[in-house]
């Protein structure tokens, strides 16, 4: 599922490098404002050490019993370790309340409560009515932090949303984009089972995908283009050698039949003289090999024709067992010539197939000639159909030839193979190419099997309905 | 009967029109199919006999010309090709018969004969050849009165022979008429000359005269001569 990880990693991608630039600037924000914060708390500071030093310098009259004034400031002025003023902001806020021990009360920095508010501090001499004494301010921080605690509340919040937003984003465009690519793996498929003349639809020709739709139908036109040569010449070929096969045919047959003196006139194109019975001989051998050549032709083009990407055949149901029992009992008589006994075992309820007749008979027929023609005289054939699947059908062709080395199986299956012990037979070496062939086309496979006892067996697994 | 050949391979023609000629036909022939379809108009043929790959004018086209003038005559269209377009389209075009090559001369006569006859092949229940005598309705056959076991195969095969008696079968005729088979297979043609040996043993051994013949590169016939 390569499409799959394809999406979700360019998703992640996505999601990472937006991560990375969202929460460096959103980091950025945090700082700034915090800095600004800062600095306006000493500002704020300083602003207000100069707004209690001209209060006290013009208004200590108006200073309470306790050193108590009236300001929103929070402010003390200590005079050694007495608390001279304290402001009744100051006098409220948890700093003083809180502080147990007003003289051990830090005067600098931050503090924080122990209700958890923190104040920042800070202290400088001050001359209050000509003693030198020292002025505390303090700012509760509460409201900064709160500000910036959910300023960062709301950026992680928002980080959050966006990074949901771009793996979702990011998964559903990566689909969006690589599902043309989806399709055109589909359509390729399609293309090269089924017919090399479709083509890709190109719809953007500028884009990745356009580029490659364009190069692979190019790749095709190519494959096309000498698919065609090689189907022109297979029927190139089949014209060039039928025509002469013909004339050797007909000159020869007219000449037969003359010389047989029924025919009446002797053809121009035939020697006028009768001929004697050696001359019949050899034109009647010549025929002969004329007919073999004309197989030969035939087998060729079959399996060039497979070459090339054939349809199968319309499939029909077939009765598997009847097939099996009519092919042996149309080879029968070469194996009683032979003294040789063919074995036929069908199974009830009968096993039917989806097949092409013709083709899957061609097959069978070959298979089990090739079985007849290599076992010994007085050797016995066994032809066993089965069905060890629910979906499938097993013909079992077992010989009574010697047994074919493994190593030497998958080679009989070869085109013009000859292996030792089919030299001497006049076959052509086709059969069994052709056999595979046909059972393919029927979507079945054929191949030699382990098996026990003597001989050999062929086995032809064909779908069963 | 008068037939036309068109047919562009000389030595395929001459021995179609010899062959044709020997059997009592009036055949003319001609090379091209621009000449063949000139012919055609301008003369009475009784049946026509046309190869699809000519030169210039192809046989196809000449076919269809000539079915849309309205020609009636029979037509034996003859191909290299055996592919199944070529014979739909041939027969579609108006063909009668065709004919794969390279083909055995005494089916291409076989052919002609059962196009000039245009009706059902005989098929009298009774067949009767020089002393061979068979009854289809019993399925039993008999020589000089001596009863013939025959298996079923071997009795198809000699009424085949019979109805084509004096005539030269080929191997392919056998195999399309009495076993069925749509194509050639080498293996047929084995199990055919194994029933032809067959059934000569029990038809010709008994006797002094020899009716069934093989004719070496042909295949055989059922005659008195030869």
């Amino acid at each position: 599922m390569m499409r799959t990880s394809l999406r979700l990693r360019l998703a992640l991608w996505f999601t990472a490098a937006l991560f990375v630039t969202m929460g460096s600037s959103f980091l950025a924000v945090y700082f700034f404002v915090r800095n600004a914060w800062e600095s306006s708390i000493d500002r704020q500071l300083n602003q207000d050490f100069e707004t209690v030093g001209s209060f006290l310098f013009y208004r200590p009259k108006s200073i309470g019993a306790q050193g108590h004034l009236y300001s929103d400031i929070m402010f003390l002025v200590k005079d050694g370790g007495r608390i001279l003023y304290h402001s009744s902001a100051m006098c409220n806020s948890s700093y003083f309340t809180e502080s147990g021990e007003r003289e051990t009360i830090p005067t600098e920095g931050l503090w924080r409560s122990s209700s958890g508010k923190v104040f920042a501090l800070r202290s400088a001499p001050m001359m209050v009515s000509f003693r030198d004494c020292v002025a505390t301010i303090a700012i509760d921080l509460g409201p900064m932090n709160q500000s910036l605690s959910s300023l960062a509340n709301i950026l992680l919040l928002a980080l959050g949303a966006a990074m949901a937003g771009s793996v979702l984003g990011g998964f559903g465009l990566a689909t969006r984009s690589l599902s043309p690519l989806g399709r055109m793996a589909e359509k390729m498929r399609s293309i090269t089972t089924e017919g090399l003349s479709e083509r890709l639809v190109v719809e953007n020709p500028s884009d990745e995908m356009g580029r490659v739709a364009i190069v692979f139908n190019q790749t095709m036109d190519r494959l096309e283009a000498s698919f065609t040569r090689l189907k022109s010449f297979a029927a190139e070929v089949s014209h060039e050698l039928r025509t002469p096969l013909t004339a050797i045919r007909s000159v020869g047959e007219l000449a037969l039949r003359a010389s047989m003196g029924g025919g009446g006139a002797i053809p121009e194109c035939v020697s006028s003289s009768a001929e004697p019975a050696s001359t019949r001989e050899a034109i009647g051998s010549m025929l002969e090999e004329a007919d073999r050549l004309s197989f030969l032709v035939d087998a060729m083009l079959t399996l060039a024709r497979s070459d090339t990407g054939q349809s199968p055949p319309e499939p029909a149901e077939a009765d598997l067992g009847a097939l099996v029992l009519s092919v042996v009992e149309t080879l029968q008589v070469l194996a009683e010539e032979k003294g040789q006994r063919i074995e036929t075992t069908i199974p009830e309820p009968a096993i039917i197939g989806s097949l092409d007749e013709t083709t899957a008979r061609r097959a069978l027929v070959n298979v089990v000639d090739n079985a007849i023609r290599y076992t010994p005289a007085g050797g016995s054939i066994r032809v066993i159909l089965r069905r060890p699947f629910p979906d499938k059908a097993f013909i079992d062709i077992v010989d009574g030839a010697e047994a074919i080395p493994e190593s030497e199986r998958e080679a009989l299956f070869e085109r013009f193979h000859r292996s030792p012990r089919n030299r001497s037979s006049q076959g052509l070496g086709l059969g069994l190419a052709i056999a595979r062939w046909a059972i393919e086309l029927n979507g079945g496979k054929i191949a030699f099997v382990d098996h026990e006892g003597s001989g050999n067996c062929c086995r032809i697994e064909l779908a069963a309905r | 009967m008068r037939i036309l050949v068109i047919e562009d391979e000389p030595k395929v023609a001459g021995a179609i029109a010899e062959g044709l000629r020997a059997e009592g036909f009036e055949v003319d022939s001609s090379g091209s199919g621009e000449e063949g379809f000139l012919l055609l108009n301008t003369e009475r043929f009784d049946l026509l006999i046309l190869d699809i790959l000519l030169p210039g004018r192809s046989g196809l086209e000449v076919l269809e010309a000539a079915r849309l003038l309205g020609a009636r005559l029979p037509i034996l269209v003859l191909t290299a090709r055996d592919s199944v377009e070529d014979r739909v389209r041939g027969l579609e075009l108006g063909a009668d018969d065709y004919m794969v090559k390279p083909f055995a001369f005494s089916e291409l006569l076989a052919r002609v004969r059962a196009l000039l006859r245009r009706g059902p092949l005989e098929t009298s229940d009774f067949i009767k050849y020089a002393d061979v005598e068979m009854d289809c309705s019993k399925r039993s056959c008999r020589r000089r009165g001596r009863a013939i076991p025959l298996t079923v195969k071997e009795y198809e095969l000699l009424e085949y022979l019979l109805r084509h008696e004096e005539t030269v079968v080929s191997r392919e005729m056998i195999a399309r008429e009495v076993w069925h088979a749509t194509e050639r297979a080498t293996p047929l043609d084995n199990v055919i000359d194994v029933h032809v040996a067959r059934l000569r043993r029990k038809l010709d051994e008994p006797f002094d005269k020899k009716l069934l013949k093989t004719i070496r590169g042909v295949g055989f016939m059922l005659g008195e001569r030869g």
